[in-house]
């Protein structure tokens, strides 16, 4: 059976056809049942013809479209297209990075998607934490394919190299401050800005220290305070990186293996967050897991 | 409500509309008032009482008229046509002044008739007007100080209309309105511009027909036209019974005095009872309680009327309507009508004010020719009686419909769950259809779905030619479970499969399928990859060909040295195989440190119940990749697994994610053991993080089973102490800024992060707060409520307020709608009441108060600002928490040393 023939509109799908649809995709995995239904309810099943526009780039993201038969094409500024097919969405990032621009998609075949609406989709994410962990996996894995496994594309040391000359760790308190300065905990609540400093823990490591090799299971992320740090790949490529990179965190999030061996250059001080201790942070304040979406779907969209 | 309080209840925002509501209502109301003491005079002095009843037809006939030829032209609201009702009033009483002399008695009717019309005509679109720019939750605050314009205007209009009457007939009177009205024309046009509502536009007769089904149709909206008519004929029978004792006692030549002395006295007590009475009332009880004070006054008056007719008693029922009917119950009555959707509340307001207080009018002028033609001396306080009780049974009876529209317009805000669907034919039809599907997750769902609702027996055994592993091995793993014997013929073709994974499965299905050994030590004989010969010893040993020490050895072998993918092997063949006799194996592989490994012995356990089991499954649920399988494994062993887990849960040595994780799952368990557990652990737990999980794993375990019900006690205690602490953080907060803005010293770094501790602490305990009422009353979604509450939509807002003043009662009430109340935090701590706790005066004493907190990051930080400014009075108290942060490891007990570090520096630096 070809797949034209395959593919039939299903207008009076029920409720029960979108269950079974949320069961199937990926992104959706380990969803627990209120989840599936609440999603299958507040979704339809909708049918494109080839050429037809799914979504336009003219209107705000109101809905993610996930593939289940047929293929997507995502047209880029720069004349070439992404190609978006089973399992995989259109929508996401637009929904999640909320910048009030859309983006065009046009089905290349006949083509049946599941339509959840943005509503409905933030809701899913807000009450369902493997919602949100499936999202980042896909996001932080796409980052990963897009601009590759290394943390930066090119050398990035501060000049002069900064180690601290304070041998006692920082206290709790100093290590809130820096993190609530940083990245996704700025203007966050106090208590997961806490409960991650609790989870932070300060190293000190001689020149040479492997962190990790490429390879590996993530299972810690580093953030680099001090001392340089050489990033290589099995093929050859090298950056450095100091004060203020994060490593492996890309990797953990994608629930990857490490693309890269992380080696010391110098002495380093670092702090080192136990992957699934910095999960249970994210679980218990769906605010941040939301920020961490919003921030990796505006970092998809900028240039790479 | 204090003169302060209604500073700050009126927003900067608000502030023009509200003094442009006030003027204009004072204008009008002051207006009407001179009009209604001449039209008064004039009637009583040239007319007998009893013709009363006639005006009274007769005005609800011509409001009939009037209203609908409004209908006619578009129920429109707005500055511009508020302007020009106003200025038309102005116009035609200008002109009955003119002609009230030269018409004679029908110039007497005319003018009373025109007075009591001018309500409909002008204050309906007022207050109308009004109702698009205010929410609920606005007009609680804002509708008090508007309806003082009115009363003063009453004042006002009474104290001119007494210092005129003294000088001039009660005509001269009639001009003295006009004036007003023409004054107050110009006043709309000082309402804000931006605010200017969308008009309505009505279809012809869509007043009568339209209007009168929509009321029809919403239960809500015929018990509001129905209350509002018996009140506006109980209002009106008071009326009368006054009228006429004041026509059989006071002389004719000293009405118009008479009449303008007491209206003003009247008015001067509406005024207090506006200010005093009507915010207090409307703020601490539901609107219906604050619907039905005038009528419980008016029954006593109705009373006393019976025992003691005369003057007297007229007055006290006078009294009660005239203090109370434009303020209180005026507040009340529009409040009323907020229940209803933007959408509609401008049609069904327009008619209920027309058909209840019209149509009460009518009613009760029928009723009292009635009686007095009857000549039943007690007949109309009797009357009054019944009609007030009639009002308060409606008031009562308004409370539920009241409540349900919030509610329903809650709902509207948020996506419901459903309940899960049974599977029927065409569901069938769906899944077996989707077993042909080329997308492989499809079929793995199909078949996941078809075992789960038990239609494994469905499956086709052909699907073993299925080209992808995954699906193949998904199959076998079913047909295992499920015993399907007759795939035993499939599984030997399939048995050199290329795939090691795939003939590892096919010799694990068939050993339990079929209870024949030797195919699997033919298979061994020659068989090389190191998988596929761990799965064959797992059902060797299983069907008793292997045992004893070789037995025991051979396993020992594969869990020591065996490679990660023969480990696997291992635990997956245990698993397909389900044999007991392997539980050690299964619980050292769980120990493993490769994640591969953890999660193919827990899917393992899954086919074996062993309780040997549970601690290896409860050490794994911190574990991202085996957490759903040890999860849902521990489900099955119920109330055997239940005190490992909650002996878990309370053990504060165990790692707070460990223990997050446990609270987390406790909600799948028996739901009277799991809650007992939560419940009490609610209130002890220090970890705000697990405190905080048990609050939402309660929530869950409410979900779970919508018919279960919580112990109230523990509830209303973490309710009390949730509000304590939310109210505490807030006013520990304002004092340490008041303390920064008095010594600009103060202000540093750990200043900020300690008033930023503090502010976020007391959202938190908002947050917690709203959760726990919601667990204390399961009907009313209290999450949902918080989450419009603190969103950015002022209707949502409004209405989640609104439910929330409904369901609560005091003093949690007035304190929880404080606390989240967009008011300055003055008069937040103000609604407290005795959760509010009092704060140390002295910038130190509150930092040392800060230090005792039982909340780490409050302490902390309070012991980082005392180090950062070097106050060594409280070197002591920071000593004195060495011991207790130390213990933490990683808490706060490097600030300790760091802080008394500093201290000591600056102790040092001064000496």
């Amino acid at each position: 059976m070809s797949d034209d023939l395959r593919i039939v509109p299903s207008v009076a799908s029920g409720v029960r056809d979108r269950l079974l649809a949320v069961r199937t995709l990926g992104i959706l995995h380990g969803l627990d049942d209120d989840g599936a239904l609440l999603l299958a309810e507040y979704s339809k099943l909708s049918f494109f013809e080839p050429e037809q526009e799914v979504t336009s780039a003219d209107a705000d993201a109101e809905s993610v479209h996930v593939v289940l038969e047929g293929r997507l094409r995502v047209p880029r500024p720069d004349g070439s297209s992404i190609i978006i097919d089973n399992g995989r969405g259109v929508g996401v990032i637009g929904v999640l990075a909320n910048t009030g621009k859309g983006f065009q998609s046009i089905a290349e075949v006949p083509t049946r998607t599941l339509e959840i609406s943005k509503e409905a989709f933030l809701t899913a994410l807000d009450e369902s934490f493997s919602i949100a962990r499936n999202v980042l996996k896909i996001f932080a894995g796409t980052l990963l394919d897009d601009r590759g496994t290394l943390p930066t594309l090119q050398d990035a040391i501060p000049s002069p190299s900064i180690i601290e000359d304070r041998t006692e760790p920082r206290t709790l308190v100093e290590r809130v401050i820096e993190v609530s300065r940083t990245g996704i905990f700025t203007d966050a609540n106090i208590d997961p800005i806490f409960d991650i400093a609790r989870v932070m823990r300060q190293i000190r490591v001689p020149v040479w220290h492997v962190f990790f090799k490429e390879g590996d299971l993530p299972r810690v992320i580093i953030r680099v305070l001090g001392g340089t740090v050489r990033c290589t790949k099995a093929d050859g490529a090298a950056v450095e990186v100091s004060s203020g990179h994060m490593l492996g965190g890309l990797a953990a999030l994608a629930a990857r293996k490490h693309g890269f061996e992380a080696k010391a250059t110098t002495e380093v001080v670092a702090y080192e967050i136990n992957f699934e201790d910095f999960l249970v942070v994210l679980e218990a304040h769906p605010e941040l897991s939301m920020k961490m979406l919003q921030t990796l779907a505006r970092t998809l969209l900028e240039p790479a | 409500m204090s003169l302060v309080g209604l500073r700050f209840a009126i927003r900067p925002d608000e502030r023009r509309d509200t003094r442009a509501a006030v003027f204009m209502l004072f204008g009008v109301v002051g207006s009407i008032s001179i009009l209604e003491t001449a039209r008064d005079a004039l009637f009583l002095a040239h007319l007998p009482a009893t013709r009363l009843p006639f005006t009274y037809l007769a005005t609800a006939v011509v409001s009939l008229i009037i209203v609908n030829a409004q209908s006619r032209w578009g129920v429109r609201t707005g500055r511009f046509l508020l302007a020009v009702w106003t200025l038309a009033a102005a116009a035609i009483t200008f002109a009955l002044g003119l002609l009230v002399d030269w018409l004679g008695t029908v110039g007497i009717y005319a003018v009373y008739i025109w007075s009591s019309v001018l309500g409909t005509l002008v204050l309906v679109q007022l207050w109308t007007f009004l109702s698009t720019l205010f929410t609920v939750t606005q007009a609680k605050r804002l509708y008090g100080p508007i309806g003082t314009g009115g009363v003063l205007g009453a004042i006002a209009g009474s104290a001119v209309a007494r210092g005129l009457a003294n000088v001039y007939p009660p005509q001269r009177l009639v001009f003295a309105s006009a004036l007003g009205f023409l004054i107050t024309g110009a006043i709309p046009f000082f309402f804000a511009r931006g605010t200017e509502p969308d008009v309505e536009e009505h279809g012809k007769n869509a007043m009568s027909i339209a209007d009168t089904r929509l009321v029809a149709r919403l239960p809500y909206a015929r018990l509001v036209a129905l209350s509002m008519l018996v009140a506006t004929a109980c209002v009106t029978v008071g009326d009368y019974v006054f009228k006429s004792a004041v026509a059989a006692s006071i002389p004719k030549a000293q009405l118009g005095t008479w009449l303008a002395t007491v209206y003003l006295a009247l008015n001067i007590s509406s005024l207090i009872a506006q200010l005093i009475v009507t915010g207090w009332i409307t703020r601490r009880f539901t609107v219906t309680t604050a619907f039905s004070v005038l009528p419980v006054l008016l029954l006593g008056g109705g009373l006393g009327m019976v025992f003691a007719s005369g003057l007297i008693a007229a007055l006290v029922i006078k009294g009660a309507d005239g203090t109370l009917r434009y303020s209180l119950h005026k507040t009340s009555s529009e409040m009323l009508f907020l229940a209803f959707p933007d959408s509609a509340r401008q049609r069904l307001k327009g008619f209920i004010d027309v058909v209840g207080q019209r149509g009460g009018q009518a009613i009760a002028s029928a009723a009292i020719l009635l009686v007095v033609g009857s000549g039943h001396k007690r007949g109309l306080p009797v009357m009054l009686i019944v009609l007030a009780a009639a009002w308060l049974v409606l008031a009562k009876s308004l409370q539920r419909p009241y409540l349900d529209l919030f509610r329903s317009r809650l709902r509207s805000n948020h996506l419901e769950h459903l309940a899960f669907p049974k599977l029927d034919l065409a569901s069938l039809e769906t899944l077996i259809r989707a077993l042909d599907s080329h997308a492989d997750p499809e079929v793995l769902a199909a078949l996941d779905v078809l075992e789960r609702e038990g239609k494994a027996r469905l499956i086709p055994g052909l699907i073993l030619y299925h080209p992808a592993e995954a699906v193949v091995e998904r199959a076998l793993a079913i047909f295992t479970r499920a015993h399907r014997a007759d795939v035993v013929q499939v599984l030997d073709r399939l048995i050199d499969h290329p795939s090691a994974r795939i003939r590892a499965a096919v010799i694990a299905a068939r050993s339990v399928l079929d209870p024949n050994a030797q195919p699997l030590l033919l298979r061994m004989s020659f068989e090389e990859s190191p998988e596929v010969r761990a799965t064959i010893t797992v059902n060797l040993i299983a069907s008793g060909e292997i045992y004893g020490e070789d037995a025991q050895g051979r396993l020992d072998g594969l869990i020591r040295s065996g490679s990660v993918q023969t480990r696997v092997a291992l635990a997956e063949a245990i698993g397909r195989r389900g044999a007991s006799g392997f539980s050690d194996v299964l619980v050292a592989l769980a120990a493993a440190k490769e994640g591969a490994v953890r999660r193919a012995a827990a899917e393992a356990m899954a086919t074996v119940h062993d309780t040997r089991f549970v601690p290896a499954l409860i050490a794994m649920l911190p574990v991202e990749d085996t957490r759903a399988v040890a999860r849902a494994l521990l489900v099955t062993y119920g109330d055997e697994a239940l005190p490992e887990l909650i002996a878990t849960l309370e053990d504060p040595e165990r790692k707070s994610r460990l223990r997050w994780r446990v609270a987390q799952v406790l909600p799948l368990f028996n739901p009277t053991r799991a809650a007992a557990a939560l419940l009490s652990l609610m209130r002890r737990e220090q970890d705000g993080a697990i405190r905080f999980q048990i609050v939402r794993s309660l929530e869950a375990l409410l979900r779970r089973h919508p018919d279960f019900e919580l112990d109230p006690k523990p509830l209303a205690e973490t309710i009390d102490h949730t509000l304590r602490r939310a109210y505490r953080y807030l006013s520990r907060r304002q004092k340490l800024v008041h303390g920064a803005h008095r010594d600009p010293r103060r202000n540093t770094l750990g200043h900020t992060l300690l008033a930023k501790t503090l502010l976020d602490k007391a959202h938190n305990a908002e947050d917690r707060l709203f959760r726990v009422l919601g667990l204390a009353h399961p009907l009313e979604d209290f999450v949902q409520i918080y989450r419009d509450i603190v969103g950015g939509r002022r209707d949502a807002r409004a209405i989640a307020l609104e439910v929330v003043g409904n369901v609560l009662v005091d003093p949690i009430r007035t304190a929880v709608i404080g606390l989240v109340d967009d008011i300055p935090d003055e008069l937040r701590l103000e609604a407290a009441g005795p959760y509010g706790e009092p704060v140390p005066d002295d910038y130190e004493e509150l930092l040392a108060e800060l230090l005792a907190s039982k909340s780490e990051p409050v302490r902390a930080v309070a012991i980082y600002h005392v180090g950062e400014l070097g106050i060594s009075e409280l070197r002591g108290r920071i000593d004195g928490l060495s011991a207790l942060e130390s213990a933490r490891g990683l808490g706060a007990g490097s600030d300790v040393e760091r802080a008394l570090q500093r201290l000591d520096d600056a102790a040092q630096a001064v000496t």
